[in-house]
């Protein structure tokens, strides 16, 4: 196979959301002696790329989008560990959940979905999450980012609980915290100190880039 | 009439375990098959469809994919499965009229054809608006209640309780519950409308403990009441759902099951979606025994779960009439706002929902709602309410396609700006709170509104 065709069969098996395809293109990429990190950038990329704007134009959808994100980072496992640190692209971490009380989940996994999409490693600790176990985890693993979610009215205090507990346990600063779902919004957001308010989805995106700038 | 919640509890723990993504990543492959097959087809000029056949089959694909899928259960990570036989053995059961509520406030459901002139039941209430607790809250109840157009009076959801924040899984949410059930009882007794049938999804009810506690014949949820028992989107439930529902059947308490079949999630598009919330309007309302079923499409672009975009409306339409051609079980149509009150796109939104609910052969709310919260208190009020209720009475009779005219020219006036619509008012701010006399401005705004609806053709006889 030629690089161009190579190239072609990461970015169809990307954004088709064939992690096996992707998986096998990405190991002959490897044995032709393809740069990995080319690779990355010009056949898988812009495929997840493509999948996050067709989403947002209503093309596609979550189980399309979460095939893809999935064919991505079955193309990463293989060609990440041949890419020195250095070159290799930056990823940040993200541990994001349902707060306590609250078992709507749909619109978290909505965010995961476009989170990994654009380049993030994501780390999903579930629905109901009591607030100990956000702040023990985010601790323990070391993200850079905390998101909260909720759609019921009654799930907002446990998200400021979260942020309360990471102040008295004197590791705020470490982390920032994002919150989103239905009853929320900036003036909530401002309200409890988080550092980030996610209106959409894709806004979630967004401000997630503009806090790990920060 | 006894369902299948039995088997569904006893169901809930028998099989192979199936992981919660495996069971979510398998729901689109399918339902893609099942679009190509029944051909069901969105089409953007047709809010309201008026396709017979296609009503017909998406009936017939809901079927085959409920009896095929089944719902996933949370706690035990197995899937329950009933059969076409089950399915029907509860529809054709399924009898109306049902009479709701006490003495000369009762309220009749039946089962609506159709272009009929049945007479819908109009569900009025802020289930998902946060508004204040106590006096204000009961200020709110009254405004609903007071409207004659509202058969049943649904909750709102109390921001605090005695100024303490409701917190899930804890005692205030216990006592938050039957407060809030109080406050309603005591508005209806107000307003003069004591036996008046309550729906009740309690807002300070994030766990199963506090809708429990509400059942009480003195001043709570009584026998012939209401109480909200939802799916998890998609075709899911847990044990938490089925306790309600248990503890209300048990109770003489209606189940009224919730579906939200999303657009943009794991259902895939507007087709999909729709098959899928006609699957779950068929396993909600047999695994609690259901009296109705209220069905919410969300899109996934509209944060706060309004019911008036496009493709939602279209889902109402279509799972309505399949409904309303293939069976006698009645379906409620959620109407959840994207606009507050105080504007023009709130009434505009509400007269959408309403035309599409009942010139679809089904049954208007519970609403007007929106899902809000933190310092978004009150923006709610009976005005939208009023507007609800009187296109609900005055399109009963209504073709579907001079229906579906009016819901565009209705779309006209906020498509725009859904999703980020103007911002809205609290009910203090456009009432009399005292005497719950609306201000003239928002009533004009509201005359105005109904005026251009009626040149439109919708026939208001007052």
């Amino acid at each position: 196979m030629t690089e161009s065709e190579i190239l072609k069969q990461l970015f169809d098996t990307v954004f088709q959301g064939n992690p096996t395809g992707t998986l096998a293109a990405a190991q002959h990429g490897l044995e032709a002696g393809l740069s990995p990190l080319m690779m990355i950038e010009q056949g898988m990329t812009p495929a997840i790329k493509e999948v996050g704007d067709r989403f947002g134009e209503g093309e596609m959808f979550l189980p399309e989008m979460v095939a893809s994100a999935e064919a991505m980072e079955a193309g990463l496992q293989v060609l990440e560990p041949h890419i020195g640190q250095a070159q290799g692209p930056k990823k940040s971490r993200i541990l994001i959940g349902t707060v306590q009380g609250d078992i709507h989940d749909i619109g978290k996994n909505i965010v995961i979905a476009l989170l990994k999409v654009n380049g993030f490693e994501v780390v999903d600790i579930g629905r109901d999450v009591p607030s100990t176990v956000f702040v023990d985890k985010a601790v323990d693993m070391g993200v850079e980012i905390i998101g909260l979610s909720g759609l019921l009215t009654t799930s907002m205090p446990m998200m400021r609980d979260v942020i309360q507990m990471l102040e008295q346990d004197g590791v705020r600063e470490r982390f920032k915290v994002m919150i989103g779902g239905g009853p929320t919004s900036q003036a909530y957001a401002d309200k409890i100190g988080a550092d980030g308010y996610g209106e959409t989805a894709f806004s979630a995106v967004s401000l997630s880039n503009q806090l790990i700038q920060k | 009439m006894p369902g299948l919640h039995f088997e569904m509890m006893e169901r809930a723990d028998q099989g192979a375990r199936v992981r919660e993504n495996e069971f979510d990543k398998s729901i689109f492959p399918r339902l893609k098959e099942l679009i190509e097959k029944y051909q069901i087809k969105y089409d953007r000029s047709q809010p309201i469809p008026n396709d017979d056949a296609m009503a017909d089959r998406l009936f017939a694909a809901g079927m085959e994919y409920a009896i095929e899928k089944g719902l996933w259960v949370l706690n035990t990570q197995k899937v329950v499965h009933f059969s076409e036989a089950e399915i029907w053995r509860y529809l054709d059961n399924y009898h109306t009229p049902l009479t709701f509520g006490y003495g000369k406030d009762q309220v009749m459901l039946q089962a609506r054809k159709l272009d009929s002139y049945d007479r819908p039941l109009v569900i009025g209430g802020g289930a998902g608006s946060s508004m204040t607790e106590g006096e204000v809250y009961v200020k709110h109840m009254m405004n609903f209640a007071m409207e004659p157009t509202n058969d049943m009076v649904a909750n709102g959801n109390p921001a605090w309780i005695e100024g303490r924040e409701i917190r899930p899984y804890s005692p205030n949410e216990v006592h938050g519950a039957i407060q809030e059930v109080g406050w309603i009882r005591e508005a209806i007794r107000r307003v003069g409308r004591p036996g008046m049938p309550l729906f009740v999804a309690p807002g300070c009810a994030a766990s199963a403990p506090p809708a429990v506690a509400i059942i009480n014949e003195e001043r709570g949820i009584r026998k012939g009441d209401f109480m909200y028992a939802a799916l998890l989107t998609e075709l899911k439930s847990d044990y938490d759902r089925l306790i309600r529902a248990t503890a209300a059947l048990e109770n003489g308490v209606h189940v009224a099951t919730l579906t939200a079949p999303m657009i943009g999630g794991w259902a895939g598009s507007a087709e999909g979606a729709a098959i899928c919330g006609a699957a779950e309007v068929l396993l909600g309302a047999i695994c609690h025994s259901s009296t109705i079923v209220v069905l919410h499409p969300v899109h996934m672009s509209l944060k706060n779960g309004a019911t008036t975009h496009r493709q939602t409306l279209w889902i109402e339409s279509i799972v309505g009439q399949a409904f309303s051609r293939n069976t006698r079980f009645p379906i409620g149509q959620n109407v959840f706002l994207d606009a507050r009150a105080g504007t023009y796109e709130v009434l505009w939104e509400a007269a959408a929902n309403a035309i599409v609910a009942i010139s679809s052969g089904q049954h208007t709310g519970p609403g007007p709602s929106g899902i809000t919260g933190g310092d978004d208190v009150d923006m709610i009020s009976g005005i939208e309410l009023r507007m609800l209720g009187e296109t609900s009475r005055a399109v009963v009779g209504m073709n579907r396609t001079q229906a579906n005219e009016i819901v565009k020219m209705c779309l006209n006036k906020y498509e725009a700006t859904l999703g980020n619509p103007p911002k809205g008012k609290r009910m203090q701010e456009l009432y009399n709170i005292n005497k719950l006399q609306v201000n003239d401005n928002w009533l004009d705004m509201f005359c105005e509104v109904k005026s251009q609806l009626k040149s439109w053709g919708v026939p208001y006889r007052y």
